[in-house]
């Protein structure tokens, strides 16, 4: 028993441990790398062995917990039910994956020891948060997560302009909208350190009501503390300030700005971070606590607040797919498709509150969580080595790079396929669950964006593939050709994608055979998920499967043509710079509708604004006139009194002098008992020992 | 225990005849490996006693329960810091077999007071622990060694006299030498005179051997002048016996005296904390000011004590244990810094002291961190065993006692940022390189990594286990 | 006269008191040395007073002799304490040239 404890704690302990090697070993380079990496290898065959443990036990769930600091009730504890283990098990076997990919793709960085570092301390972090049974520990899991991709994001901090992202100089609205890489971690920290507030106010309220801070019994508790905050009005609330951490971390509007420019990190990092694994916590924590708030909806409150997370999740998905339409840059059309993908994530969950099943919905949402982790890593992995390759970030500046990395390009056409939701591709599968189950609550406006956001997926899916590899080289791919430049990236970098991808392709093959007993293994033991009524097998509903399906082909035609039919390509372009309508709406989509601008424009130039003003009407006015003429001449005429008074009788002679004084007299006098003559120190002793006696006789 | 026993007494014997053959070089890595085993048996004692409750040897002369197993750990651990420290330095001294044999056998006199039930054996042990300690002090030969010993030999004498005087009115008032069963016939005789007065002499006789004021004469005197390889072990361990013997031998009259006892003891611990720590503040030499700091130390301990009677008297035995192991670790680091620093060649005072960081960063470093444990700083272990235990443990029955406990805490800043002051921020006088072979270095750094681990966190859980009958 | 506890008792005291005065008032260690053997066998008389007669009969039964036993163990043990300090003495004196205690009074303070 103590084995299977010790190796779930060090699931999670293993990389931090891997992280503290890699600043004592930073001498030694490439031991310091394996080590680092070994420690994640480690951590997913720690997952690995957790998820035989917990399907094969009887209750489904593993409880490991140490008493640390009893006062409050903190322990050091995981809860391992079935949906942590999958999800652990996905985070450590991506971690790995992409550590090893980082191997080869962060070769002779100079900053590598804190890459190292922070890659592990956050895989440490990020398993914590999903294996934590205490509100404390996930949360101290959720921050360590945020401070790690604050510092890989601004892993090239000197800021070359390479690095950045958005072009040099732009500017929209009257902010710059070029970004550099320590400006991106501070607006990474900042953006979700907004949700952690609300976080830590759902935390202490769930404790002042509760007691407690285990997770487990504060599901146990809902109905309890789900009243209280009912007939106060103060559910709904309650839950939305709860999960603004949530919303904040995984890049939903209104916090979606800080996932676009994160992309300022090496690829390894947003393939890790931003892809993979950090701004999948907030889903999970959606997931994790979606199911307790669903057990009291009947309350006051819960149902309206799964209609927000709804039409939020609608919303940032076509927002997102909208900007990734226009954009220029290779990463940032993947950042925008994982925003967008999120959304499709939140979608679904929120749905799920809205219906009599709620599995139903928690599976889609949980299965898209899984399919989209393995091909956006898979494709961010890719475009790292066509980064590379072609030494430039923009798309402008690839092409024709199918001849030369026919591996990469078969590995990128299957993610991207994926992603659009292209049967019978994994991404297919659950996308169109998520689709089926919001159709089902009947809500338009939600399945309207999801629909059309499906086609505009896929449209820049094609949009990928097709300007990266197909069409013909561009100048600076000519120019590399020329130079024997262009090749395949090294196997180092290549496996992990294309295993990535592979299994994206298999376990989409192979969904309709397996996903029922997938879904049941998932929803074996989940904290409030209550017994489940519905069968588990795969059915596809044949109106919604055609439409969606029409959807995509049709956002795949429309790419097909506009980036290779030649005269439709040109036609497209003149128009675009000409028409003065598609202009205008150009450029609002590659402004990113202008969000960002009005973020700054309003609240950091108001903040600024404000502060200036109070401080130049309360410097002025109150301050100039009160204090610097008014009060100095009363406090002349005084002081010069008191100090007569206080100053020399009272404090000088008195405080400093006086208690030095006495204590100096009495460290003297004790000193002096200490003559040196034994005889004395006995006569002491002797009179010690008599005043004790008389003194007990007198009691 | 029969194997520590007999493996104790047959290497503290055999040594010194071993010595004088061998031309003593091996003494040294004799007692050393004793030492070693001695501690690992300690600490499988400790597993074996952690689940089983009290475990009665030799007809009921010796109790072996978890407390007294983890203050028998202490012990060994300090006297194996001890003996590695003295490796380079004491080695080479002219006398060093007879110190080499001396430290077992006084480990088994400490063991002995851990484990006893029984007041012939408290004797027997006491003189033993008592005589080794005379003769360690004066082991070096010199005048300042042997005007120490001669003090603390001739104060503790008396010491051991009352020591009689009290076990003999105890057991003619109570009949019987066990402790246990003392306790049985003492429940009656409640008002005795003779028998509070036995039960007074036998305080005061421990209470010299800890230093609490007005017992203490000896102590400046020893601590600050005799060597501090020495004095680490005097300090530490012998210190210990004091505080083990209280709490065998007193701590289970606490029910029987009940008023009295508070006063007793809050008289004690308030003296003794007020006078250590007001007479460290002009002290310049910073062995001496040590010494005043330690009789301090046995003031905070004593809180515990005065504790017994009140409901957090849980909190005051689990503050005592982990403030036996606070002051271990701290002044045996401390000391052995001194003597590292006097081998080096610089003079213990404020002055010779100062600047020392520059050159010597990784003592410096260790040093401030075991006076800032003293201090009870947090994350520290000092923090623990203070404030969260002793202090609070009195706090239902005795609030102004935890106050002014408080209160001379912050008076003990005083002198041990003077300390501290002198050797970070003033200018460098001192000279003096360090290796990493030294001996010494190691045991300072051993000591301050484990006061560091120890508190951030564990130290709660070693506390929760730290139960008694 | 009657030879009652009370008297050995009352005569231990006294020798307790002469002890003390020896002590305190000695240049000479060996004579505080011979104060202490003196407070020393006062301790002993008490014991063997105490041991050998029933104090509040009613809560003990007859007392093993454990008394003298413990009182011959107590003279040999004190014996090797004084012993020590004897041998300290005598180091003291090969350095020194004197036992006066009143000169060893170099830690001050």
């Amino acid at each position: 028993m103590i084995i299977s404890e010790l190796i779930a704690h060090l699931t999670w302990l293993a990389p931090y441990i891997g992280a503290a090697l890699a600043l004592l070993l930073l001498k030694i380079g490439r031991v310091r790398d394996y080590i680092a990496v070994s420690t994640l290898f480690l951590s997913a065959i720690f997952s690995t062995i957790l998820l035989k443990e917990v399907l094969e036990s009887h209750e489904g769930f593993l409880h490991y917990s140490y008493p640390w600091v009893k006062t409050l009730g903190i322990n050091v504890g995981i809860y391992i039910d079935t949906l942590a283990v999958f999800m652990s098990f996905i985070v450590a076997w991506l971690c790995f994956l992409i550590g090893f990919y980082s191997l080869k793709y962060m070769e002779g960085d100079p900053g590598l020891t804190r890459y190292w570092f922070f890659f592990n301390f956050f895989t440490g972090s990020m398993l914590l948060l999903v294996l934590a049974d205490n509100l404390i520990l996930m949360f101290i899991g959720w921050e360590g997560t945020g401070l790690a991709s604050y510092a890989l994001i601004g892993h090239w901090y000197k800021d070359e302009e390479e690095k950045c992202v958005g072009d040099v100089g732009r500017t929209a609205l009257g902010t710059s909208m070029f970004f550099t890489p320590s400006h991106s971690g501070v607006r990474a920290l900042i953006f979700t350190r907004i949700g952690d507030v609300g976080f830590i106010i759902g935390i202490i309220t769930l404790y002042i009501i509760n007691g407690t801070l285990s997770i487990p019994e504060i599901a146990k508790n809902t109905e309890v503390w789900g009243e209280w905050l009912a007939v106060r009005g103060l559910l709904l609330p309650f839950l939305l300030l709860f999960s603004l951490g949530a919303l904040a971390k995984s890049a939903q509007f209104p916090f979606h700005e800080w996932l676009v420019t994160a992309m300022t990190g090496p690829t390894s990092v947003s393939a890790l971070i931003h892809a993979a694994t950090m701004v999948k916590a907030g889903v999970y924590f959606m997931l994790r606590f979606a199911p307790i708030f669903y057990l009291i909806s009947k309350l006051d409150g819960v149902h309206t607040y799964f209609t927000i997370i709804t039409y939020i999740g609608a919303f940032t998905a076509f927002l997102m797919a909208s900007q990734a339409i226009v954009a220029r840059e290779l990463k940032l059309v993947l950042a925008f498709s994982t925003a967008s993908q999120l959304g499709y994530m939140f979608l679904g969950i929120g749905a799920a509150g809205l219906l009599e099943e709620f599995v139903e919905g928690f599976l889609a949402s949980f299965n898209h969580l899984m399919s989209h982790a393995i091909f956006k890593a898979s494709l961010f992995l890719a475009a790292g080595g066509i980064i590379h390759t072609v030494e430039s970030k923009y798309l402008d500046d690839m092409g024709g790079l199918s001849k030369y990395m026919k591996v990469t390009f078969a590995s990128t056409l299957i993610a991207a396929l994926s992603l659009s939701g292209f049967p019978p591709l994994m991404g297919f599968w659950t996308k169109d669950t998520i689709l089926e189950v919001v159709s089902k609550t009947g809500l338009l406006i939600p399945f309207i964006f999801g629909i059309i956001t499906a086609s505009i997926t896929a449209f820049y899916s094609m949009k990928i593939v097709l300007r990266a590899f197909i069409i013909p080289p561009s100048h600076n791919v000519k120019h590399l050709i020329k130079e024997h430049k262009v090749h395949e990236a090294h196997p180092i970098m290549m496996l992990p994608y294309t295993i990535l991808a592979l299994t994206s392709l298999i376990v989409g093959l192979l969904w309709y055979f397996m996903a029922g007993n997938l879904n049941k293994a998932i929803t074996k033991h989940v904290l409030g998920l209550e017994e489940v009524h519905m069968k588990f097998a795969v059915h596809i509903d044949p109106i919604l499967t055609g439409l969606s399906v029409s959807m995509v082909l049709i956002g795949i035609g429309l790419g097909v043509i506009a980036y290779t039919g030649p005269t439709y390509a040109k036609f497209i372009n003149e128009s675009l710079a000409v028409n003065p309508l598609l202009k205008g709406l150009h450029n609002f989509l590659y402004n990113r509708w202008y969000i960002n601008p009005i973020y700054y424009r309003v609240i950091v130039n108001g903040m600024r604004w404000l502060s200036r003003s109070i401080f130049k009407w309360f410097d002025t006015f109150i301050i100039d006139n009160i204090y610097h003429i008014l009060i100095p001449k009363v406090t002349t005429l005084t002081s010069i009194q008191t100090f007569k008074v206080i100053e020399t009788a009272g404090i000088d002679r008195g405080y400093n002098n006086l208690t030095v004084r006495i204590t100096l007299i009495f460290s003297n006098i004790f000193r002096s008992i200490q003559t040196g003559r034994v005889n004395h120190y006995i006569l002491i002793f002797i009179i010690g020992l008599a005043l004790f006696l008389t003194f007990i006789w007198l009691i | 225990m029969n194997i520590l026993a007999i493996i104790l007494v047959s290497s503290g014997i055999i040594t010194p005849t071993l010595d004088y053959t061998f031309k003593r070089r091996v003494s040294a890595y004799i007692v050393l490996f004793v030492i070693f085993i001695a501690s690992i048996i300690s600490i499988a004692l400790l597993y074996i006693t952690y689940n089983v409750s009290n475990v009665l040897l030799y007809d009921g002369v010796i109790k072996v329960d978890f407390y007294g197993t983890f203050l028998a750990f202490l012990a060994t651990i300090g006297t194996l810091l001890v003996l590695i420290a003295s490796m380079y330095e004491v080695r080479r001294w002219s006398t060093a077999p007879s110190f080499y044999s001396l430290l077992p056998l006084t480990l088994l006199g400490v063991y002995y007071i851990i484990f006893l039930n029984d007041i012939i054996l408290l004797f027997i042990a006491w003189t033993l622990v008592s005589v080794a300690s005379y003769a360690l002090v004066g082991i070096k030969k010199d005048e300042n060694s042997l005007e120490g010993a001669a003090k603390y030999a001739l104060m503790g004498i008396i010491a051991t006299t009352f020591l009689l005087y009290g076990l003999a009115l105890i057991y003619g008032l109570t009949g019987s030498t066990k402790i246990l069963d003392i306790i049985q016939y003492a429940k009656p005789l409640r008002n005795e005179p003779l028998l509070i007065i036995g039960i007074i002499l036998l305080i005061i006789s421990f209470s010299f051997k800890i230093g609490v004021v007005p017992f203490h004469g000896w102590l400046p005197d020893v601590y600050g002048g005799v060597h501090p390889s020495i004095i680490s072990f005097i300090a530490g361990v012998v210190k210990l016996v004091g505080i083990a013997a209280l709490l065998r031998v007193i701590y289970p009259f606490a029910q029987i005296m009940g008023n009295a006892w508070l006063i007793i003891f809050s008289i004690l611990s308030i003296s003794t904390m007020t006078f250590g720590n007001i007479a460290a503040l002009v002290q310049r030499n910073v062995q001496r000011m040590m010494a005043y700091s330690s009789i301090a130390h046995a003031g905070y301990i004593l809180l515990g004590f005065a504790a017994a009677t009140g409901a957090g008297y849980l909190y005051g035995l689990q503050g005592i244990a982990l403030h036996i192991s606070t002051y271990i670790f701290a002044k045996i680091g401390i000391f052995v810094t001194l003597a590292y620093l006097s081998r080096i060649g610089l003079k213990l005072d404020l002055e010779g002291l100062s600047g020392l960081s520059k050159k010597m960063p990784i003592t410096s470093v260790s040093l401030i961190i075991l006076l800032l444990s003293l201090i009870g700083v947090p994350p520290l272990l000092g923090f623990w065993s203070k404030f969260p235990y002793l202090f609070l443990s009195t706090i239902d029955i005795a609030p102004w006692l935890t106050l002014i406990a408080i209160i001379n805490s912050g008076i003990s800043v005083g002198y041990y940022v003077q300390v501290i002051k002198s050797v970070f921020f003033l200018s460098s006088k001192a000279e003096g390189v360090e290796r990493v072979k030294d001996p010494e270095l190691i045991v300072i750094i051993i000591t301050t990594i484990v006061t560091i681990i120890l508190g951030l966190g564990i130290a709660p859980f070693i506390a929760s286990t730290l139960t008694y009958k | 006269m009657m030879l009652t506890a009370g008297m050995f008792l009352s005569i231990s005291f006294i020798m307790l008191a002469i002890g003390i005065y020896g002590i305190v008032s000695r240049r000479n260690m060996v004579r505080m040395l011979l104060s202490a053997e003196v407070i020393f066998n006062a301790a002993l008389l008490t014991l063997l007073i105490l041991s050998s007669i029933p104090i509040h009969a009613a809560t003990q039964p007859d007392k093993p002799a454990i008394g003298g036993a413990i009182a011959l163990l107590a003279i040999g043990i004190a014996a090797a304490e004084i012993g020590v300090a004897i041998s300290i003495a005598i180091l003291l004196f090969q350095i020194k040239q004197h036992v006066d205690v009143y000169e060893l009074r170099k830690f001050r303070g």
